[in-house]
């Protein structure tokens, strides 16, 4: 463990065997294809607790009016601002701050001043919030769900932040044609080439044949899905969200939109109710970020990643509005042979009625018979159009 | 886009919605209404039990696909075309290589043959599992539990039980090990001497631990008890069956729209409720649930 903290960049890559029955071992210990690309920007939950981030947030959101990508993209920019000249990096701040209140401890030893007394107190409670910021920042960037906020485990956040990094990063994959590559360029264009073709459907689609559906909506389900959507509506929508969850290109999570709904929530509102009212959006705020998380250990090919789509904020709400519309009329959409993802049926329901179908056609000596075919869809969800 | 960062990410412009589960649901129930506008035009016949119960022709649960219909060649014509089509318009896939068929009994090779040509999908003695439960066939047999006995002695074999006292122990009984089988337990009767198995190795990790020695100092009965009489609160493997058989019982009585229940009506209880005598012998699951019947019989306020 505490070599991982010293060495997060270490990693070790098996050569093969020439003369000798053991395989040499490839340690590197510091990586040289350090950042060489800008990072993307990220929304940091510390910076809610400065006193001054909230008037910030408001300026910059009420700069341009109605149009939620580029309050957004203000928001941003102000941020960044914000943060080299006011908020400043915590580490440096935590170091400063210690060695402040050592000197004026020391002093103390000697003389024993009220000034100094209520300046101590006064950096004792400086140095408390700086602490606290530590811990956000590393719990923000660990991703641990079962440990709250707020007891001060900074380190434990921060080892598992690197450990975290280190499991995300790929180091190198076996291309297609069956090469090992290391190098980042070429990685880039196969991953693309790759994704391209999966997501990409080479043969045009053929619109389908109009269908009425065999259980039609009535007038009142009707009527429930075309009423406008409310503010409290998303407000329930935006609250259903876990705070601290991936963010989409716009690197804000969904702890922003919580903190600052009084100022910002107005015109979300009207985001999504015209969303729903225009059926379009703009295609900026339908940007999505794509990461692969490794369906194994230790990936070594594309196949070995499950690709998902990280989408902004706004966007999600829209379609979380959706579903929360559509939840309650399931039941009655869907016929009673589907029984996923549905309130009140479950597998034991299809699994029963499989089971009784076994049991009969075990038993049946007729010539006529039956046959039940189990079809495999492949990659089934990312492949919906 | 950044390479060898802590992500692989990828920008990707697109203008589509989110993909929601319920999407997929709906878009599932598309093929769905293909097939039932199939059958009422008559080009599918679909599967039934009994003369005049209730016809299935699909069933489906997210990406399992279920096809129910007679075994023909003119039926697999037409299944194949559908599906090819639905294919051509959904942007899904099939994989005919991971598919499976399975026909009744009585069905000569000749006609198994020819299916196989058209479906392209290749034809297996039995469906082993179905949305992780092991489908049975014929008569119950011992060896039909060996899995759950190995995922059991798996997870007590591991090496936190090794570090564990004793509360760590009846809190991993509690929270693991008991809990491992009733998925299974939920459809399926399970026999005394599985039952007695089961809770004799929780029972000895319990006292003994890993290695193979200790007393057992305080008689099982008195552990299943709950905590505020003094017990444990270790569940016994027979009663947690019976409680979860006891489920199907309720919707058997209760909820009558669920289709599996109009299924086994129709099969079973055609005249008669069901604590009048009835047939013993149909399904693994209509046995246990008259078994989980005869035991609650007493509990039932009619």
């Amino acid at each position: 463990m505490n070599w991982r903290l010293q060495f997060p960049e270490a990693t070790i890559e098996h050569l093969v065997r020439r003369q000798s029955d053991h395989n040499p071992i490839l340690l590197r210990y510091c990586n040289v294809v350090s950042t060489r690309d800008v990072r993307p920007f990220r929304f940091q939950a510390a910076w809610c607790t400065h006193a001054d981030y909230p008037t910030i947030v408001k300026n910059a959101w009420k700069k341009d009016q109605g149009n939620i990508s580029i309050a957004l993209r203000n928001v941003k920019d102000e941020s960044l601002v914000f943060n080299k000249e006011t908020f400043g990096n915590i580490f440096h701040k935590k170091r400063e701050y210690e060695a402040r209140r050592h000197g004026i401890q020391r002093s103390l030893e000697h003389v024993d001043s009220a000034s100094l007394l209520t300046l101590q107190r006064k950096l004792l409670q400086e140095y408390e919030n700086i602490l606290f910021q530590e811990e956000t920042h590393w719990y923000q960037k660990s991703r641990e769900k079962w440990v709250r906020l707020g007891s001060q485990n900074t380190s434990f956040f921060h080892a598992q932040a690197i450990i975290r990094r280190k499991r995300n990063k790929v180091h190198g994959l076996t291309l297609p044609s069956g090469e090992w590559c290391t190098d980042t360029d070429i990685l880039r264009q196969e991953a693309l080439c790759f994704f391209k073709g999966l997501f990409c459907t080479k043969d045009v689609l053929i619109r389908p044949p109009r269908m009425m559906s065999s259980t039609p909506l009535n007038c009142n389900q009707k009527i429930r899905l075309t009423t406008t959507i409310t503010k409290h509506e998303v407000y329930h929508a935006l609250m259903g969200m876990k705070s601290y969850k991936a963010p989409g290109p716009d690197g804000f999570q969904p702890i922003f939109f919580k903190m600052f709904w009084e100022d910002i929530g107005d015109d979300i509102w009207l985001f999504v109710r015209d969303a729903f009212e225009q059926g379009y959006m703009d295609p900026q705020v339908t940007e999505s970020l794509m990461v692969l998380i490794p369906k194994v250990d230790n990936p070594r090919t594309f196949k070995e990643f499950r690709p998902i789509s990280l989408c902004n904020v706004t966007c999600k709400l829209v379609s979380k509005v959706l579903v929360n519309h559509l939840r309650p009329m399931l039941n009655d959409i869907v016929s009673p042979l589907q029984s996923s993802f549905i309130p009140g049926r479950g597998t034991i329901d299809n699994a029963i009625i499989l089971q009784e179908f076994i049991y009969h056609m075990q038993k049946s000596k007729r010539k006529k018979g039956d046959v039940i075919y189990k079809l495999d869809l492949e990659k089934a969800y990312d492949r919906v159009d | 886009m950044e390479v060898g960062q802590s992500h692989l990410n990828l920008y990707v412009v697109s203008d589509k919605e989110t993909h929601s589960p319920y999407l997929f649901v709906l878009c599932m129930e598309r093929l769905g209404d293909m097939i039932t506008q199939a059958v009422q035009d008559g080009n599918w016949q679909p599967l039934h039990l009994t003369k005049d119960g209730p016809k299935i022709s699909h069933l489906f649960f997210a990406y399992d696909v279920m096809l129910f219909a007679k075994a023909k060649p003119s039926q697999a014509h037409f299944i194949a075309n559908l599906l090819k089509s639905f294919c051509s318009f959904s942007g899904l896939k099939i994989s005919l290589e991971k598919s499976r068929a399975y026909v009744s009994k009585g069905v000569c090779r000749g006609t198994k043959e020819s299916l196989e040509s058209i479906t392209e999908i290749k034809f297996t003695d039995r469906l082993e599992k179905y949305l992780g439960f092991k489908l049975r066939y014929g008569q119950t047999k011992k060896d039909d539990f060996l899995e759950t006995y190995d995922r059991v002695a798996t997870k007590l074999a591991s090496w936190k039980g090794k570090l564990l006292n004793k509360p760590g122990r009846v809190t991993m009984v509690n929270a693991v090990i008991t809990s491992l089988p009733s998925y299974d337990m939920q459809i399926q009767w399970f026999p005394q001497y599985v039952c007695d198995r089961l809770d004799r190795t929780t029972r000895n990790f319990i006292w003994q631990g890993s290695n193979e020695k200790g007393m057992h100092m305080v008689s099982r009965k008195k552990m299943a008890q709950p905590r505020k009489m003094g017990g444990l609160g270790i569940r016994t493997t027979h009663f947690q069956n019976v409680a979860l058989l006891g489920k199907l019982v309720w919707s058997v009585l209760q909820s009558e729209d669920k289709l599996w229940v109009s299924l086994f009506t129709d099969k079973y209880l055609k005249e008669g409720a069901l604590f009048l005598d009835i047939t013993t012998n149909g399904s693994p699951t209509w046995q246990a649930i008259l078994k989980v019947l005869h035991l609650l019989e007493g509990w039932f306020h009619l």
